[in-house]
């Protein structure tokens, strides 16, 4: 029965925790801490946790299931790595007999976290990978889910599982927002180490999340082309040299980057964008006048566009317009066969 | 790809023609009431493109069996009619626009052909020359396996002289034609592509030879023929690919009895990319270098398509001087940098078509009518 005001969770964890033994006093030499199938949390640090239980005690005890002469940890890694860091020798803890079941301790070990702190996207994948382990009926799971505060949406579930299965770097980067979770779950297509490196990449250069997809879809276009592999193209002469190169900064790289990929993936786009551009550039209109290809040079129209504030700037462009006309150059690009 | 499920509607179940595709069939029939039985019937399917390749569904078109090519004004239109027979088509091209243009895609017979007739009755009865196809929504042929589709147009055509009937397709099945009265009032057309197009992206259909060997017999036939070089795509060794092909077709076919070729390049709507991603993984054609078109369609960069075009116009024209070439929706430009003139300057593209069919089919001129 639920209170008045209390959520699903909330029922749910006081109704679970009933059936958990009283506090135990429990040596810390005899917790395997090397079992860290119901971990959830992603925090490794210890410091400021350390500081609080120096001055406070250990408020809230982990839990733990006696597993033949040992104990495992369901919740509690860092509060028990904290208590071996400052020396305790034993640590109170709520434990679980060995016969509880995994679905309960899975229970156990999500309600808890998700009781103190809201859950990051790897930390619910972990808990949605570990429901999937213990409920084969998907609409069971769902339903759990639900009641321990986790999303409850099928597609969004769907999305948000797969990112237990990336390698560490691509979590990384999603907790650090280096990388979207739609990103992250693109790079999931790749073998582990190219998922490694385009992360390591996003994050060296601190490039746009749209930047991120544009990159990506360059590289899979490139090797799909050209029938290579990503992992070429990155470790690539010249890629390694615009990464290496310290003279450059960030921004630079990156545009450099993009440059490189853009013209690999559409060479005659980019030769005809690069003469036009140069043919803009020898004209030398100054920033009053602007001369625009037609979109991807595509349609028939040349947009020419100028601003001037008085007669002299009008004389200006009209001598200007005069170049344009005579520009050989521009008279190769209308009429290039 | 073997048809492995019928639908029947309710209310074409007692026709003739109904009869007799189930007679020629031979599976069992499932009447429905609706056709969002069968569409539900589709997409349950795991790929409802490929079950809908393999489903038929025998309904009546309850809308209008003459249209307009669906084409737009940004880019030149050959005002060609569709004649809307059914949709979708069992051959598995990947670049197939139909996997993306019905939803959900049902290879669908019409079987109402008294309202067909009725139609193009109407169209006759105008005295303009017009060029009706069937092989828009559809391949023209593949219905030859299980109807009796052609003895019923291409007499219907032979007995007027204003209107032009062209069957365009990727297959062999022309048995049915022969020795059918069709006064020249019928073409028979081939889509053409290189031996390695064929091979990897033209699934179940005939191969380049097989084609060129049907149209010959066509020929012999007395049917006027058309060609389309549609789509072209750019890969390496392209060049070399298709001008074998230009002069592989004229060694089979007289240039004479060629009324049209057409050209165009693989373009496709955005969504398609997804679907070829998905049920063609191997496949690189997507792959191009594209460009969003005027249109919102997916197209070569304009430079690419003109040096293709001009090649494939010189390499014809070297073997066929006078047949006609035209692009199949493409601006002046293309048209000036490719084939040397405007279609404009010979009264717009419709009118060098329906001229051409005039002289090649025996249309009475004076149906034509200058655009």
């Amino acid at each position: 029965m639920a209170f008045e005001g209390e959520s699903n969770r909330q029922t749910f964890v006081r109704q679970g925790f009933v059936g958990i033994n009283v506090l135990q006093s429990i040596p810390l030499s005899a917790i395997n801490s090397e079992d860290s199938r119901f971990r959830i949390t992603t925090k490794t640090e210890i410091h400021e946790l350390v500081e609080s239980i120096q001055q406070l005690g250990l408020i809230h005890p982990p839990i733990l299931k006696r597993c033949a002469s040992e104990y495992i940890i369901i919740s509690g890694f860092r509060r028990i790595t904290a208590c071996r860091h400052l020396g305790w020798v034993e640590i109170p803890a709520r434990i679980l007999s060995s016969e509880i079941s995994d679905k309960t301790c899975t229970q156990y070990a999500i309600a808890d976290n998700t009781l103190q702190r809201p859950l990051n996207l790897v930390e619910i994948s972990r808990s949605l990978f570990l429901l999937s382990c213990v409920y084969k009926d998907e609409n069971q799971r769902l339903e759990c889910a639900s009641k321990l505060g986790l999303p409850d949406n099928p597609s969004l579930i769907k999305k948000i599982e797969k990112i237990y299965h990336l390698p560490e770097p691509i979590q990384n980067g999603i907790l650090k927002g280096t990388i979207s979770m739609a990103v992250g779950l693109e790079l999931s297509r790749f073998e582990p180490d190219i998922g490694d490196a385009l992360a390591g990449l996003f994050d060296r250069l601190k490039i746009g999340l749209n930047k991120q997809r544009e990159i990506i879809l360059l590289l899979d276009e490139i090797a799909l082309r050209e029938n290579t592999t990503i992992g070429s193209l990155l470790n690539g002469k010249y890629i390694r040299e615009i990464l290496d190169n310290d003279e450059l900064d960030r921004a630079r790289k990156q545009k450099k980057i993009r440059a490189y990929l853009y013209q690999r993936r559409f060479p005659t786009r980019f030769k005809t964008k690069t003469e036009f551009e140069k043919l803009v550039k020898d004209l030398k209109l100054g920033n009053s006048i602007k001369l625009m290809s037609p979109q991807d040079f595509e349609g028939p129209t040349y947009t020419l566009k100028a601003t001037f504030n008085n007669l002299a700037e009008l004389k200006d462009f009209r001598s200007k317009l005069d170049r344009i006309i005579l520009s050989s150059g521009l008279q190769k690009f209308l009429t290039k066969k | 790809m073997t048809i492995t499920k019928l639908f029947i509607n309710k209310h074409v179940n007692e026709i003739p023609e109904t009869l007799s595709i189930q007679s020629r069939l031979r599976i069992p029939a499932e009447i429905v009431k609706e056709s969002r039985q069968v569409f539900d019937y589709i997409l349950s399917a795991k790929d409802p493109i490929q079950k809908g390749k393999q489903t038929l569904y025998l309904t009546r078109n309850k809308g209008a069996f003459v249209k307009n090519c669906p084409g737009t004004h940004c880019y030149t239109c050959c005002d060609y009619k569709i004649l809307h027979i059914g949709t979708f088509c069992h051959m598995d091209c990947t670049y197939c626009i139909l996997q993306s243009y019905f939803h959900p895609p049902v290879l669908q017979y019409f079987v109402n052909h008294d309202d067909l007739l009725t139609e193009l009755r109407d169209v006759f009865a105008k005295k303009k020359i017009s060029r009706i196809g069937t092989g828009e929504f559809t391949d023209s042929m593949i219905w030859e396996l299980w109807s009796d589709l052609s003895k019923l147009l291409v007499p219907a055509f032979s007995g007027q002289e204003y209107t032009v009937l062209e069957l365009k397709t990727k297959t062999t099945a022309i048995e049915g034609l022969y020795a059918l009265a069709h006064n020249r009032k019928t073409i028979v057309a081939w889509s053409l592509n290189t031996n390695q197009m064929i091979n990897k992206e033209e699934r179940h259909t005939a191969s380049f030879s097989a084609r060129l060997k049907a149209a010959a017999k066509c020929a012999a036939w007395g049917y006027p023929l058309a060609f389309h070089f549609d789509p072209m795509v750019i890969y390496e060794g392209c060049e070399k690919d298709y001008k074998a092909v230009v002069q592989k077709l004229f060694t089979q076919v007289d240039a004479d009895t060629i009324v049209w070729i057409s050209l165009g390049t693989l373009r496709f709507m955005p969504s398609l990319k997804g679907i070829i991603q998905k049920r063609f993984p191997d496949s690189r054609i997507i792959y191009g270098e594209f460009i969003t078109g005027l249109d919102g369609k997916m197209r070569y960069f304009k430079p690419l398509r003109i040096d293709l075009y001009r090649k494939m116009a010189k390499w014809i024209r070297e073997l066929a001087p006078d047949v006609l070439i035209y692009l199949c929706m493409e601006d002046d430009e293309i048209w000036k940098k490719s084939l040397g003139f405007i279609p404009s300057d010979h009264g717009g593209l419709p009118h060098m078509l329906d001229k051409r069919a005039v002289k090649h089919c025996g249309l009475n001129s004076e149906g034509l009518v200058r655009t």
